[in-house]
């Protein structure tokens, strides 16, 4: 039960078991995976960019979550997000399971919801700057953040070159909103049904 | 009175009801005449900006919806990364979601646009329209109230992303907890479904039950297979909490449960036909499920006694005793706490819900609320608190699916009762199995189920099937199925499981799994 008390740490909104049945009621085409592996490979990295977080973490939260048999390892977590298509070198070689999917999305989403009261500073000092017109970047958190992704971005992934800074920080700029939704108690309801919402299109 | 309240940072969203004196004999709240008020009060906003909104139960469940669907859209929006990235611009049609826009919304300006004010919502107050939300760029969202239209607030709310966060939080939250609730208002009479011949069953099962404890007290001095049961006390039974059967503990969380072993006359206490439905041009929402306690048609009521039960009755038995209490066999646990007399004195309680009410209507419904002891539910249901139900599973632990909760366990068993149990599954086929493929499902898992070291809970799944026997699709409930589906030899989506079915139906069967390797399975629902 959530407590009826103004919540002023939003991280207290964890705790909630990880409901893979909600998952397992829908599930994606096999040709929607691909698409699926690039998305979730950026939701992991809009994460690392944001929290610094690592594998260690990806891989502590797995093992919480019960998920060791899809992410034993950092060789098993890595060739799960080496299986995103736009991922340089062997990009895409992995073939991605739908199970192993749905394990990415609860990982992704348990972190989303530890670094709740992050995520929703930086997008609460966002909808600052904005306000105030003002360049996220000349906020350190948002500014690191960005920084982060798109260094990071551009280390891994094939079409980096093809991308100017400006769209790298509006991809990461809406991954932080995204992030936001995602660290609800229904987030990873949420994520799975947006992945396959993108991956029809 | 307030029945819930739900606080995040910028908004806060109070619910109110009236209990049902239903709630008794539904073992949950039921709610009648349910109303909310939403107070988007962003401390960052000044106080003019705030606005609050009112409105009954279907405009709340509107609004919920309307929020909810808007934030899936923003979320699984048609940029997908690649296209997006790599052909930037051409393919996403002009529009406050376009990248344009929403380099734009970092310019964000509070002020509402007086254009769209004019052509989005004429008269919507006066008109039953839904609420509706669009976006202004990446940051900012406008929520055309629609016919919630206050009249301080304009049909028109401009919303930050933090603001629709926390509102749609605050409204799944309350989704989930309070409308997933049983309300007798807006849902349209269903004569002869399934609910109905539930409660039918449930007053059978609870008749019966109490019949035959009253009668298993008699021996429970004697018998071995007291030790499970609660010692009597003697000297103040209305005190002897529930949980002091040790099994019952081992599940259940040490919470007081006051329900002090009632047993009722349940013939004679049938539930008073509730009001008829008022609302029930209501559009449910989907993820309702039928109401659990459907009013009682008046001509079956002299005979529900008559009618064999369609529950288990509380001691899990599939095979044993489903007609009458009385037939239970002699190992028969004896998991109600031994008291017979009425409890004097439950202020909080005003009727407690005998612990021997087989607690089938709750199953379909949604989440319960856990229960909780009654100084932390005192205060927070102001309604009569449920009174918990023998629930070995996790009571404490919210149902993980909004959709459907886990099942209100049975009362624990004892080795006695499975071997009696056993006994009787060998025959495979029980009263309880109204198709084949339930017993077929129990045979598949008599065979496989092998409990891991260790494991305490039961495991519930609810497998939905194939015309062909195949399996559709597994929701397990609650963690501990979720966790521990691995090792259930659980088939696959997909793979063979039982024979087809001929009505061309997809039945859906719950499939219960206990630590102790017993198997039970039943039909949830045939659609």
């Amino acid at each position: 039960m959530r407590s009826t008390v103004k919540s002023s740490a939003p991280t207290n909104a964890t705790g909630q078991s990880p409901n893979w049945e909600e998952l397992t009621q829908k599930a994606p085409e096999p040709t929607q995976l691909d698409n699926i592996k690039a998305q979730l490979d950026l939701v992991l990295l809009a994460l690392e960019a944001l929290a610094e977080i690592g594998s260690e973490a990806m891989l502590k939260v797995a093992a919480e979550l019960n998920l060791e048999p899809m992410v034993a390892d950092r060789v098993a977590l890595w060739r799960l997000r080496q299986s995103n298509p736009l991922r340089k070198g062997h990009g895409g070689r992995k073939k991605l399971d739908v199970e192993e999917a749905r394990s990415l999305v609860l990982i992704s989403c348990h972190l989303a919801k530890q670094h709740q009261a992050l995520i929703r500073r930086a997008v609460a000092l966002l909808e600052q700057m904005a306000e105030q017109n003002r360049e996220p970047h000349t906020i350190a958190l948002l500014g690191d953040y960005i920084d982060r992704f798109s260094n990071t971005y551009g280390s891994r992934m094939e079409d980096a070159e093809n991308l100017s800074a400006r769209e790298l920080t509006d991809l990461a700029l809406k991954l932080l909103i995204d992030l936001l939704f995602y660290s609800s108690p229904g987030g990873h309801r949420r994520l799975w049904l947006a992945l396959l919402d993108r991956a029809k299109n | 009175m307030v029945l819930k309240r739900y606080t995040p940072p910028t908004c806060t969203l109070e619910i109110t009801a009236k209990s049902s004196p239903l709630s008794r004999w539904a073992g949950q709240p039921v709610f009648k005449s349910l109303s909310f008020e939403l107070r988007l009060d962003d401390p960052r906003l000044p106080d003019t900006e705030h606005v609050t909104l009112r409105g009954d139960r279907i405009q709340l469940e509107t609004l919920h919806e309307a929020v909810s669907n808007y934030v899936q859209n923003l979320l699984g929006e048609s940029r997908d990364w690649e296209s997006n990235l790599n052909s930037q611009r051409g393919r996403i049609p002009a529009g406050p979601d376009s990248p344009e826009a929403a380099r734009n919304a970092v310019i964000f300006d509070r002020a509402v646009n007086t254009s769209e004010l004019a052509t989005s919502a004429p008269n919507t107050s006066y008109l039953p329209v839904p609420p509706r939300l669009e976006p202004r760029g990446l940051l900012a969202h406008n929520l055309f109230l629609g016919s919630l239209s206050a009249v301080e607030s304009g049909p028109v709310v401009p919303l930050s992303t933090l603001q629709l966060f926390d509102l749609a939080t605050a409204l799944d939250d309350c989704a989930a907890e309070v409308m997933a609730l049983p309300n007798l208002n807006r849902e349209p009479r269903q004569p002869l479904s399934s609910p109905w011949l539930k409660v039918a069953a449930m007053l059978v099962a609870s008749a019966g039950l109490t019949t035959g404890i009253l009668k298993m007290l008699d021996r429970a001095a004697t018998s071995p297979q007291t030790a499970t049961a609660p010692a009597p006390a003697p000297a103040n039974p209305q005190l002897a909490p529930a949980p002091g059967n040790p099994q019952l503990a081992a599940g259940v969380s040490p919470s007081p449960v006051p329900a002090v072993p009632t047993p009722p006359a349940p013939t004679p206490g049938l539930p008073p036909l509730p009001p008829p439905p008022i609302n029930t041009a209501a559009s449910p929402s989907p993820s309702l499920p039928p109401i659990a306690l459907a009013p009682n048609p008046p001509s079956n009521r002299p005979s529900p006694i008559q009618q064999p039960p369609l529950l288990f009755p509380p001691n899990g038995s599939t095979a044993s005793a489903p007609q009458s209490a009385p037939a239970f066999p002699q190992g028969q646990t004896i998991t109600i706490p031994a008291p017979e007399e009425p409890p004097i004195s439950a202020p909080q309680a005003p009727a407690p819900v005998p612990y021997v009410l087989p607690p089938l209507p709750p199953r379909l419904a949604p989440a319960v609320p856990p229960p909780l002891p009654p100084s932390l539910s005192a205060s927070r249901f102001p309604v009569p608190p449920p009174q918990p139900f023998p629930s070995p599973i996790e009571p404490i632990v919210p149902p993980a699916s909004t959709e459907l909760p886990p099942l209100e366990d049975a009362q624990p068993t004892t080795e006695s009762e499975d071997n009696n149990q056993a006994a009787a599954s060998k025959k495979n086929r029980t009263l309880f199995d109204t198709i084949p493929q339930v017993s077929e499902a129990r045979t598949y898992f008599e065979e496989r189920w092998k409990p891991p070291e260790g494991m305490e809970q039961t495991l519930e799944y609810s497998v939905l099937i194939d015309e062909n026997g195949s399996v559709q699709s597994i929701v397990p409930m609650g963690k501990a199925a979720a966790d521990y589906i691995e090792q259930t030899n659980m088939p696959l989506v997909g793979e063979p499981f039982v024979s087809a079915v001929s009505n061309g139906k997809n039945p859906k069967i719950r499939v219960v799994l206990r630590p102790n390797g017993r198997v039970q399975t039943f039909l949830e629902e045939s659609d």
